[in-house]
């Protein structure tokens, strides 16, 4: 029985209903499942499930990004049970769009589809100095830095943030990424940042290429 | 005569959104980041929350603003000869993008826009039969961004007859042209009238606006130019999935920015625009080649017309790289949903890849598909002379028409007569090279380029421009800074 709630839960999470998953998280908690077990066996891999449906273009962003939301809903109610060493985020990621540009929607699409790779991500939100992404990356230590802008005109403070890392002698120690229409591999060069996401979908897979996943 | 044959909104679809607008405007509201902007608005009767920004307008302000906006103007070329009525009959075709990339006509390349790019751009649009205006459409990114209004300008008003037109980049930029457009044209007073520029305001969807924009805006109003109020929703992403929800969301952004340039100045030129599309639900990304794009436009243009203004909308837009299949599919659909949809001012001519790229070739195919869309909408002409039976008996059964002199009289204005489709039996379109269409109005294009002059203009005038274009480039990239990012 604890097994077919296990599948269920999985279920709901990948056809997206929303408003079952805390029930059947709650359902499985109480037939005496520990939490890692449903983290492992329902939530993992239901994602997993939404990942292949979205490569094969059954599945859409407003679905993946739905599927987040059912996932996070369920994972709220595991997280307080979890220990120590129970779940390991994949990385963290700090994303932030540069200042002077407030376009986020490719962020917040990057950012969703990370979490749902397992990724724990910290976002700085919007207009963000680039002495802020410095403060904050050496507060948080995330693996990948990823910047956003959509303007050619905001383009170079992607620059500033690398060149403020160099100057306080830690650029090495983070991986830089960048994404937005405006952007390309050859200015993706140019600044020495790690690497470039022509989209959302490819912003992760550069994030795991980078983090050898 | 301009009657729109394609109706998304039914009249009473007209209504329902007209109310919705007017509640979003009131208890949404929109966010207005300029100060100054936001006390003129709470003057006229806005509620205004300055920690938020949001202005709530009020349906009485909206309805009294909205009777201030002129349902006609007078755009003007830089040859002050030409000039054409823009109100809500209106048909006509402009340039628009925002292209940092060209298809470079000589090698075929796919590199950096410059300069040179954009006045060929210019001059090609200029020599067409159905496309009046551009937008400064190809961004030349050889020259320091700061002078690239002035410049584009300059070369404008020098090499084109037509009108022109640019983004309100801010208050540096938007003062430079319309002190420039007053040199070239002889004094402030000579662009009251007739207006050779029209500067878009972009309008940042969902319900919000950005200070350089809104300082352009200002400033077209104080100088009562027309402003072209272009919201660019994208459905999915900045506006509801639902187009409806995404019309009566762009319906709200486009009053409230009416409001605003009647508020500084009542009886400022306005035109009702869309950029509107669909954001494509596998990355999230515009989709203006989309069919949806063509609906949308045509059902603005009905809202426009609704409160009796004139509509810009995009069309012949696509998110096509290449001048393929796709390209001619997409720009065509648009241009036709919109014309038969009434809008008026018709945009994005020449462009390709969500018009971050120009083609000089697009712009005649452009001219071209425009001229087949004006042939479709003049439709038949039905009289004794066109239904013609006296030369039908004449011929009688068996008989050939082409040597009438009915045929000969009359083939020049029934027919289309396109320079671009390639109509020749196989065996001599291989002999010829095989030219498609790209290739044939990119041979034409090259002509015009090569064949082009500036105008005669008095070398007085072109020195004070030179001087003015010189002014802006002493200025640094810092300055433009320190005056835009002010809030």
């Amino acid at each position: 029985m604890a097994t077919k709630t296990l599948d269920e839960l999985k279920e709901a999470i990948v056809e997206l209903d929303i408003d079952v998953t805390e029930e059947l998280t709650q359902k499985a908690l109480d037939e005496g499942l520990n939490a890692v077990a449903i983290l492992n066996e329902s939530l993992l891999p239901a994602l997993d499930e939404v990942g292949v449906l979205f490569r094969d273009g059954d599945y859409f962003l407003p679905d993946v990004l739905m599927s987040v939301k059912a996932y996070d809903n369920s994972f709220q109610l595991l997280k307080p049970l979890l220990q120590e060493g129970d779940y390991q985020a994949k990385g963290i990621v700090m994303l932030g769009t540069v200042a002077g540009d407030i376009h986020d929607i490719g962020k917040n699409i990057v950012s969703a589809l990370l979490q749902g790779n397992g990724f724990d991500i910290i976002d700085l939100g919007v207009d963000v100095p680039a002495q802020t992404f410095l403060d904050k990356a050496k507060e948080v230590n995330p693996q990948i830095i990823g910047m956003s802008a959509m303007l050619t005109t905001t383009m170079p403070a992607m620059k500033d943030v690398i060149d403020v890392f160099t100057e306080n002698g830690v650029r090495n120690d983070f991986k830089f990424i960048i994404g937005g229409s405006p952007l390309n591999q050859k200015f993706a060069d140019e600044i020495g940042a790690d690497g470039y996401g022509e989209d959302a979908q490819s912003g992760v897979e550069l994030v795991k290429r980078l983090l050898g996943l | 005569m301009n009657i729109p044959t394609y109706r998304p909104l039914s009249d009473g679809d007209i209504l329902t959104i007209h109310d919705a607008t007017l509640e979003i405007l009131e208890s949404v509201g929109v966010k207005v980041e300029l100060k100054k902007l936001r006390d003129i608005l709470a003057d006229i009767g806005c509620r205004v929350d300055e920690e938020t920004k949001r202005v709530s307008f009020p349906p009485k302000v909206v309805t009294e603003y909205m009777k201030k906006a002129p349902r006609e103007f007078i755009i003007s070329g830089a040859d002050p000869d030409l000039q054409w009525v823009m109100n809500p009959e209106t048909r006509i075709y402009g340039g628009l993008g925002t292209a940092v990339n060209m298809y470079d006509l000589n090698t075929c390349d796919y590199v950096e826009s410059t300069r040179q790019h954009n006045l060929n751009h210019m001059i090609l649009l200029d020599s067409t039969a159905n496309i009046h205006t551009n937008q400064t459409d190809i961004t030349p990114t050889d020259i320091p961004m700061q002078t690239v209004h002035v410049t584009a300008l300059r070369d404008w008003f020098v090499n084109c007859r037509k009108s022109s037109g640019m983004g309100a980049f801010g208050v540096m930029a938007t003062t430079d042209m319309m002190e420039m457009l007053s040199i070239a044209v002889g004094g402030r007073a000579a662009i009251q009238k007739k207006h050779p520029y029209l500067v878009i305001v972009s309008i940042q969807s969902p319900l919000s606006s950005a200070q350089m924009q809104l300082e352009g805006l200002m400033i077209l109003a104080e100088w009562g130019q027309p402003a072209l109020l272009s919201p660019e929703c994208m459905a999915g992403t900045t506006a509801p999935v639902t187009l409806a929800g995404l019309i009566a969301q762009h319906n709200a952004e486009v009053l409230s920015h009416v409001v605003m340039a009647q508020a500084v100045n009542p009886g400022t030129p306005v035109v009702y625009g869309t950029v509107s599309t669909i954001s494509e639900m596998r990355r999230g990304t515009t989709a203006l080649g989309s069919v949806e794009t063509g609906i949308i436009s045509a059902s603005l243009a009905q809202m426009a017309h609704h409160y009796d203004l004139p509509c810009r909308g995009v069309a012949g837009a696509t998110e096509s790289k290449t001048l393929d299949v796709q390209c001619g599919a997409e720009r065509m659909r648009s241009m036709m949903l919109a014309a038969m949809g009434g809008v008026n001012l018709i945009t994005c001519a020449g462009t390709l890849e969500s018009t971050t790229a120009g083609a000089h070739e697009l712009v005649l195919i452009d001219d071209e598909l425009a001229s087949s869309i004006e042939r479709a909408l003049s439709g038949v002409t039905v009289d004794e002379a066109h239904i013609a039976l006296d030369v039908i008996r004449s011929v009688g059964p068996d008989g050939n028409f082409l040597m009438e002199p009915h045929t000969q009289k009359n083939f020049r204005t029934e027919h289309l007569m396109t320079k671009f489709s390639n109509l020749d039996k196989r065996d001599i379109w291989e002999r010829e090279g095989k030219r498609d269409m790209a290739i044939l109005a990119g041979e034409r294009a090259k002509k015009i380029l090569a064949d082009h002059q500036p105008r005669e203009l008095d070398p007085k005038l072109v020195s004070e421009l030179d001087r003015y274009v010189e002014t802006v480039e002493a200025r640094s990239v810092e300055d433009f800074f320190a005056v835009e990012w002010v809030a």
